[in-house]
């Protein structure tokens, strides 16, 4: 992946633009999630990611257009290797675990180093527990989590894609964080009014959906 | 029938002598002549006008020619001759032949009518068949094979059945069949007529002849039966399953009473002939007209001059009129062979020595010759002055033969006066001998005893004679009464003519009247009680035939054959036949116009709706835009225009929920589904996006723009019927890669045969594999499963579910497809266990299953993995799969520069939508049509293909794209792209066409400076994450296999633990 800047098309867009990747074990669910707050969608068997997927998705808070560029990636070992291809550059990115399998938690730990390897140096990391429906079976306990989360300085929140508990407060979570370029900001503030009132009914409509 | 069969052959007048006389091209009666000599002449000529318009004047060449094989007893060689000559033409001997096998058949059919009529089901209607050709100035019957198109109610024909692409096609669903019994010469011909054009037909024999027709006529009532049906009942779909896979569906045969079972009987139901009918006769017929063919014709004269020559000149080695004769014989097919416009000798005389055999290379020769003679003698001045020349020859060549004639006769008279004197001579010297007037006596008495014998012995003789006067006197009575007897068959087959003309008019008739109008059914209708009169009216013909027997005999013609009168019996059960039979085509015609008339109500009922429904569109179209109009003028019309728009938008959308719903309702549960199990996806981003009615007027659009492409792929050759024929050709054989074979996998394989092709083009790559392997390699693979733990299992897991949730042979853990999926995937991370399990080849796997068999999908993957794909494709780095990613780009670059430019302008990286489709050969949400058409051609032609789809597809999307201004428009339109993809003709056009040159070589160039670059930037990636991930293995539970594995085709540092 070119080494694409975070505002590459602010002369045209009204709205900031950031680019976010989800990074996890196979079969945690960051396609659900993404579903989720995309679409306000679930499957039960969402069809397994290979390479990596695609969505947008917009948000307005606080007076400002936010558009996500959302990565999806593969979960299984082997793709690993085209992961740099979608954080690189990536202003955000979040790093999903299942709380119901131990081995998807290390793995996100991981996931975690490298991007503080790797990613851009002002990188937004959020840690999803994903699954929070099946907690009767959860094998990663939220205390375990939240304490590796407040080390390493992480947003850290229980997901839950089926029920779209926490979904859109997590994205919305990392939204509030990214730092907004002074460059742009102003601009996108006067042109970007008269997108709101659409945008928040979009997100509105998502939320209403997955509840 | 026998005899009637028999005078087939006599292609060229021929007539057997048994004295020399001046050739006569008519009929006359041979005339038998005292002082037999035992030479036989035989003469052709090759008149074949004057033999067709009069038949029953024809003399009968074969029979006498049988009768001379059977007097001479050398029956067996006659055969011998036909065998070695083996050609392709109806041979006398060989047609006798062919007589038992179908009276044989005949006596056989009422039994196994029932057997036939099964086989008729599923037995597909081929063979091959002579077709009269249509160009040129010489129409010759050339040999075709035949294939009947069920699906199109359509007789393809092709050179021969090993090609692929069709000459041509025959329309049947509206054809009329006939055949003429007066052409005796081919008992095989038929004729179709369609809209004004005959197609001249021949088959082997009459009896296959009959069984083609029946065939043709069933084939042509289910069509139209079918397509009356389908008229009602628009749903309804007939389409073939493959046998084997996920997607194959147990047909269930409905079988419903035969509306049409009232028909009367009229002719027996006819045995399929097995040696000329079917997909066997494939193997064992030769193309007919084929170069080789030609060259045997041309040998064959030759080889009986031959033959003649050498036996001739031991027979009778000095004969004067033979020796002139080998040596114009041998020319001529000398010339042939040279050039194809011979001199040809007009009628051609042969003196023959009691060499029966001599007759058949003769008989083919002089065919050859009155072949060639038509030809030339238009042609070629100089056969003119040859010809010319020849008939002086010939005048001289009688001259003399009345010569030799003459002074034979003075030689028998000299002869006999010699004999009278040497008895003369010997009485007297006796008489002198004897020296006593006793002795003398005793002589006179004896003479005078022997006197009295031969005196006797004349009147004994006398005696006989009377007798046979007598006898003479009889026959000639007899004979005058047979000779009644045809003169009354002549006038019967007048007759018949008549009513067979007749009724080849009134069928004319039948077809030029629009055939689904109410008046031309009201017209068809009381013809048929016509055409029972005339069977009618026949029937009287042949009783006053039968009284024409017992008139009293009228001797003014003699030597009238008796097999002249068998000869006519033949012909008029042949004209009996044929009028059954065109009885019958009347029936079934005006049965074939009552379907029509019903087909034409249903259509034009719905027609009638249909322009209902249009009209109300239209009007309010017009007021709609009458309203756009008026607004800006007046406010108050506003809520009107608004109320009339949503109106408009509610019915439209109605409308479109209709159409979805009636098949639903027809077929419960079943539609929702299309037939390789994928739901429609009805989850498209881009539907949610947009606004519904452009959605839907890009439907309608579509819809409108299928419907023109189904009257334009009518008009061209069936591209199904070119596979099945292909599938006949290569019935037992396996597949052999030829240009043919590629184009008509590009162009798709056709579903029912997907099954058996993928299976072949996947044993050709992994047949080596498979021997190695050994027969139950595969049970053993499933077994070790269970015993090992292996780390892929745990990811297939999950995968399982995962891998088509929008198929429904997968969509749940009960569905048949996933416990397939599982055996499958866990036997090739056995049998592999450097590459495992990768996620993608679950897809590969499940796109598989949908078609094969488990073995054969375990196979499959082997092939994709192993052989088709390049190395490192599916292991642990992807090294492969990275690296086509910018193969891929560089070809971009080449193909589409402009597109390639926009991409770099805004940093588009396509890897990111290209990477699945390599992986999964396509099968990431690209419509399944186009993806099994992309699997067609990946499994037959190799992994190019991938780059050429992939170009195409950017081909496509190309102007789309230019109009995308910036980074997520872009990428928003290429996660679209593969709804873009529907066109599958278009795409594959553009993919082995447009794109061309597409070299192999130069991908394979490309691979190797890109894996270089691949591989250095994964070895610097490795060594960033070997930093962290040694620390972290320590608390790390993820099984270590896979970390340890990851890297396995980089050199490992040697720091690494």
């Amino acid at each position: 992946m070119a080494n694409r800047g975070s505002h590459k098309p602010n002369g045209s867009s009204p709205m900031c633009q950031f680019k976010l990747v989800l990074l996890g074990e196979s079969a945690v669910g960051k396609s659900s999630l993404v579903l989720r707050f995309v679409k306000g969608q679930f499957h039960e068997f969402q069809e397994s990611t290979i390479g990596a997927a695609f969505l947008t998705q917009t948000v307005v808070l606080d007076d400002t257009t936010l558009k996500f560029e959302i990565w999806d990636t593969a979960g299984q070992e082997r793709y690993h290797s085209l992961a740099p291809m979608y954080y690189r550059g990536s202003q955000a990115a979040v790093v999903v675990y299942d709380i119901t399998n131990q081995d998807t938690f290390a793995r996100a730990k991981t996931w975690v180093r490298e991007l503080e390897k790797q990613g851009s140096p002002n990188i937004v990391i959020a840690l999803a527990g994903n699954k929070a429906d099946m907690a009767n079976k959860r094998m990663v306990e939220y205390e375990d989590a939240q304490a590796y989360a407040e080390e390493k300085s992480l947003l850290f929140m229980e997901t839950s894609a089926k029920t779209a508990m926490n979904v859109n407060d997590i994205f919305l979570a990392i939204a509030k964080r990214l730092p907004r370029n002074d460059d742009s900001g102003n601009r996108q503030r006067t042109q970007g009014q008269h997108l709101e009132d659409k945008d928040r009914r979009e997100v509105k409509e998502g939320g209403c959906c997955s509840k | 029938m026998t005899r009637h069969m028999n005078m087939a052959s006599s292609r060229g007048t021929a007539e057997v002598f048994n004295q020399p006389k001046k050739f006569n091209s008519k009929n006359t009666p041979s005339v038998p002549v005292e002082n037999v000599p035992t030479g036989i002449l035989i003469s052709f000529e090759p008149t074949e006008k004057d033999h067709g318009q009069n038949p029953s004047e024809s003399p009968s060449f074969s029979r006498n020619m049988e009768t001379i094989v059977e007097s001479e007893g050398r029956s067996g060689e006659a055969a011998s001759v036909v065998d070695l000559n083996g050609s392709r033409r109806l041979e006398a001997v060989q047609e006798r032949g062919d007589d038992n096998p179908q009276d044989q058949s005949n006596s056989d059919s009422m039994a196994t009518q029932n057997d036939n009529q099964n086989a008729t089901d599923s037995f597909k209607l081929c063979g091959y068949l002579d077709k009269l050709g249509e160009k040129g100035i010489i129409k010759t019957y050339k040999k075709r094979w035949f294939v009947f198109d069920n699906q199109r109610c359509m007789l393809c024909y092709y050179r021969s059945h090993e090609v692929v692409v069709p000459l041509g096609s025959i329309p049947i669903a509206n054809a009329t069949f006939s055949f003429n019994p007066s052409d005796s010469e081919r008992p095989g011909n038929f004729s179709i007529t369609v809209e004004g054009r005959v197609y001249q037909l021949q088959a082997k024999d009459y009896h296959t002849k009959m069984y083609w027709l029946q065939e043709l006529q069933e084939r042509r009532k289910s069509y139209s039966q079918l397509r009356t049906s389908l008229a009602r009942d628009s749903t309804k779909r007939s389409s073939m399953e493959p046998t084997t896979g996920l997607v194959s569906t147990k047909r269930m045969k409905e079988k419903g009473g035969d509306p049409w079972s009232g028909l009367p009987p009229l002719l027996q139901p006819v045995t399929m002939p097995l040696h000329a009918v079917g997909e066997d006769t494939a193997g064992s017929a030769k193309p007919g007209i084929s170069l080789s063919s030609i060259k045997m014709d041309l040998k064959n004269p030759i080889v009986g001059i031959k033959r003649w020559k050498s036996m001739h000149h031991e027979s009778v080695p000095s004969n004067q009129t033979n020796s002139s004769v080998p040596s114009q014989a041998g020319a001529d097919p000398c010339n042939v062979q040279a050039q194809s416009s011979p001199p040809i000798p007009k009628p051609r005389r042969k003196h023959l020595n009691a060499d029966t055999s001599f007759m058949r290379p003769t008989s083919i020769l002089q065919r050859f010759a009155s072949n060639s003679s038509e030809n030339s003698a238009e042609k070629c001045p100089k056969c003119a002055q040859l010809q010319a020349q020849l008939c002086s020859v010939q005048e001289e060549l009688e001259m003399l033969d009345s010569e030799a004639k003459a002074s034979q006769e003075v030689i028998q008279i000299l002869h006999k006066q010699l004999t009278e004197g040497k008895i003369q001579q010997s009485t007297n010297v006796k008489f002198l001998e004897c020296k006593t007037d006793q002795a003398k006596l005793t002589l006179m008495h004896r003479k005078d005893k022997q006197l009295v014998q031969l005196e006797q012995l004349l009147q004994e003789v006398k005696h006989d004679r009377e007798a046979m006067k007598k006898e003479l006197m009889a026959f000639q009575s007899k004979v005058g009464d047979l000779e009644e007897q045809i003169s009354m068959f002549k006038e019967m087959l007048v007759a018949k003519d008549e009513i067979v003309m007749d009724l080849t008019m009134k069928i004319g008739d039948l077809e030029k009247a629009p055939p689904v109008t109410a008046s031309s059914v009201e017209e068809t209708s009381p013809q048929s009680p016509n055409s029972f009169t005339d069977q009618n009216f026949l029937g009287e013909k042949v009783d006053g035939f039968s009284v024409g027997q017992k008139l009293p005999p009228v001797a003014n013609a003699f030597y009238l054959d008796r097999h002249e009168y068998e000869k006519l019996k033949d012909a008029c059960q042949a004209f009996e036949t044929q009028n059954k039979f065109l009885n019958k085509e009347i029936l079934e015609l005006n049965e074939l116009r009552t379907q029509d008339q019903l087909r034409e109500n249903t259509y034009t009922e719905k027609l009638d709706e249909f322009e209902a429904e249009l009209y109300k569109l239209q009007s309010k179209h017009c007021l709609l835009l009458n309203e756009l109009k008026a607004p800006r003028r007046e406010v108050t019309s506003m809520e009107d225009t608004d109320d009339l728009v949503s109106q408009l938008i509610e019915e439209a959308i109605q409308s479109r929920g209709g159409d979805v719903e009636n098949p639903v309702d027809d077929i419960p549960g079943r539609e929702l589904y299309d037939k390789y199990g994928f739901t429609e996806s009805l989850d498209d981003e881009d539907k949610e996006a947009d606004e519904p009615l452009v959605t839907m007027a890009a439907e309608f659009q579509k819809k409108v723009d299928e419907i023109a492409m189904k009257h334009k792929s009518d008009e061209n050759i069936s591209h199904s019927v070119k596979w099945e024929n292909f599938i006949i050709s290569c019935r037992n054989r396996a597949l052999v890669s030829t240009p043919e074979l590629k184009s008509l996998v590009r162009s798709g394989i056709p579903h029912e045969h997907r099954a058996r092709i993928w299976k072949e083009c996947i044993e050709r790559r992994v047949k080596r594999d498979m021997e190695e392997c050994g027969p139950c390699y595969y049970e053993k693979l499933k077994t070790k499963n269970h015993n090992t733990s292996n780390p892929a299992v745990k990811q297939i897991e999950l995968d399982l579910l995962r891998t088509l949730p929008n198929n429904r042979h997968y969509d749940k853990i009960t569905s048949p497809g996933i416990p397939k999926l599982r055996n499958v995937l866990l036997a090739y991370s056995v049998h592999n266990p450097a590459i495992g399990y990768c996620q993608g080849l679950n897809r590969l796997a499940a796109i598989a299953l949908l078609y094969l068999e488990e073995e054969d999908v375990f196979w499959c993957l082997v092939c994709v993995i192993e052989h088709i794909m390049p190395m490192d494709y599916y292991s642990k780095t992807l090294i492969g799969s990275q690296t086509d990613q910018k193969v891929l780009k560089d070809l971009l670059a080449e193909k589409l520069p402009r597109l390639n430019a926009h991409l770099d302008q805004h940093n588009i990286d396509l890897s990111l939508v290209t990477f699945n489709w390599f992986i999964t050969v396509f099968c990431d949400n690209i419509p399944a049509e186009t993806m099994l058409r992309i699997w067609d051609t990946f499994l037959f032609e190799g992994d190019k293909v991938l780059f050429r789809y992939a170009l195409a597809f950017f081909k496509v999307a190309e102007e789309k794209l230019l109009t995308k201004k910036d980074y997520l428009s872009i990428f928003a339109t290429l996660r679209q792209l593969p709804n873009m993809m529907k066109d599958v003709k278009k795409i594959s056009q553009i993919a082995f066409h447009d794109l061309n040159p597409f070299p192999k070589k130069n991908i394979m160039a490309k691979r190797e400076v890109h894996r270089k670059q691949v591989t250095q930037q994964l070895e610097e990636l490795e060594a960033i994450r070997r930093e962290f991930v040694p620390r972290h293995s320590q608390d790390d539970l993820i099984g270590s296999d896979d970390d340890d594995e990851e890297f396995e085709t980089l050199e490992a540092p040697p720091d690494y633990p």
